[in-house]
């Protein structure tokens, strides 16, 4: 202990030299934040009770393999199938997004005043391939949620243009605080279920702020089938990340 | 890669040895527990969400790759994104990054005798900005290398160590005489919590 403290002194004082004549000053500081450390102990029957419950866990889902099936193409496979997945959402293949004549339909409203309106009226916007990026689609190891969104307008919606979830999951989108960080919910999509689906909208509330960023987040169904802050849970990928997409709201013309 | 080191446990329980989790468990329980109770500060929260943490890495083991870093990391990072998503789902207003201002509040969850002694140094703490104030932590508290908190937090190894000694020059100009007060707060703690307070 006694060592290390005196690494963090030397530490300090090589990376801000001003600080050499005020070492004993720095040497009590750093002495007094480490004895100011609290005490833990985890309670004993949650450690154990954890452990009972992760290595019943643990036994259960022991990697099933298929019998004769090399080990490594059991990890294969399922990069295989992505690749699939992503040369048939390449451009020119029978994957089409909402086209904007179709306009996206709120109720009554659609989110495109005038459809016939030229696009280069929408200069300095980002262009919809731009903005329109599959970004969630990079190869992974495992099996991971994907999802897409289309090229956004002005209004009140956000297009959902692609999902594929693991189970029942929600597409929330997020304002975005000025730190960067997901912010308050501005809309949450219907229930998206695996295998299943179909493009649809996020009703968000209030309406999309042209040239502003926003971030969509997928949060798993607890099994209620109700949207429910704290309960159902953000989803992490594989490396504890939270996979997010963020949307571009474009100017109405 | 070393027999007996976390990585080979993990290796070993991506292959279907379960119980090696249990060695990957017993190394990292209480420093997970710690790093979210230092969050949180709260011992229900602080249970309930090392229980999801360690949840989440048995599920998505087979996703760690040793050729990308190594387990203590890997687990950190799972902890660190689910207390600032717990963070984010209980107080979607607050900044999610600055946990410790939220956490003073909630402490109350935990009635400690030297709850008031507590807030006083942690009051001093709260000069400094949320992520100097974790790298202390994980430095000072749990005597991680600036590596390994540059993988925790993000930023690089020089980044953190700059952070740290700006901290500490902060904590010396803002608090003036700190160093008296925290020896002497410190060596009450020491007198008057014992371990059982917190378990």
């Amino acid at each position: 202990m006694k060592e290390q403290l005196e690494t963090l002194v030397r530490d300090v004082l090589a990376l801000d030299p001003d600080l050499v004549e005020k070492e004993t000053e720095v040497r009590a500081l750093i002495v007094a934040l480490a004895d100011t450390k609290p005490h833990i102990i985890p309670d004993e029957a949650f450690v154990r009770s954890l452990r009972d419950q992760l290595l019943s866990s643990a036994a259960d889902t022991k990697p099933k393999l298929v019998p004769g099936l090399p080990l490594w193409m059991v990890y294969v496979a399922p990069v295989g199938a992505v690749a699939v997945l992503v040369l048939m959402l390449l451009p020119g293949q029978p994957v089409e997004a909402p086209t904007r004549e179709e306009g996206v339909e709120i109720g009554a409203t659609h989110l495109v005043p005038d459809a016939d309106a030229p696009r280069e009226k929408r200069s300095g916007a980002p262009t919809d391939e731009a903005v329109s990026t599959f970004s969630q689609l990079a190869l992974p190891t495992d099996p991971v949620d994907t999802f897409a969104l289309a090229p956004q307008e002005d209004g009140r919606a956000v297009v959902v243009e692609f999902a594929a979830v693991l189970a029942p999951s929600y597409l929330v989108v997020h304002s975005i605080n000025p730190d960067g960080t997901p912010g308050e919910i501005r809309g949450v999509s219907e229930l998206l279920i695996p295998d299943s689906f179909a493009p649809t909208t996020i009703v968000v509330t209030p309406g999309l702020v042209a040239d502003t960023l926003y971030t969509a987040i997928l949060y798993r169904d607890n099994g209620d089938q109700v949207f429910t802050v704290g309960k159902d849970q953000v989803v992490y990928d594989g490396t504890g990340e939270i996979p997010q997409q963020q949307v571009f709201s474009i100017p109405a013309f | 890669m070393e027999v007996d080191s976390d990585e080979y446990y993990a290796t070993q329980c991506q292959t279907g040895q379960s119980a090696s989790f249990g060695v990957l468990y017993d190394r990292y329980l209480d420093k997970i527990y710690r790093f979210i109770y230092y969050k949180t500060f709260s011992k229900e929260v602080a249970e309930d969400l090392t229980s999801d943490v360690f949840h989440r890495a048995l599920k998505s083991l087979g996703s760690f790759d040793v050729t990308k870093g190594n387990f203590s990391t890997w687990l950190h990072r799972i902890a660190r994104n689910r207390v600032i998503d717990y963070y984010r789902t209980k107080k979607a207003t607050v900044p999610i990054d600055d946990v410790f201002d939220i956490g003073v509040d909630e402490r109350t969850e935990t009635v400690i005798d030297a709850t008031a002694k507590l807030k006083e140094v942690t009051a001093y703490l709260e000069t400094i900005n949320a992520k100097q104030r974790e790298i202390i932590m994980l430095r000072v508290w749990e005597e991680k290398s600036y590596r390994e908190i540059a993988d925790i937090v993000g930023g690089t190894e020089d980044s953190v160590k700059m952070a740290f000694s700006r901290s500490i020059r902060e904590l010396r100009e803002q608090c003036g005489p700190i160093p008296v007060v925290l020896i002497g707060v410190a060596s009450y703690l020491a007198a008057t919590l014992p371990l059982a307070e917190f378990s």
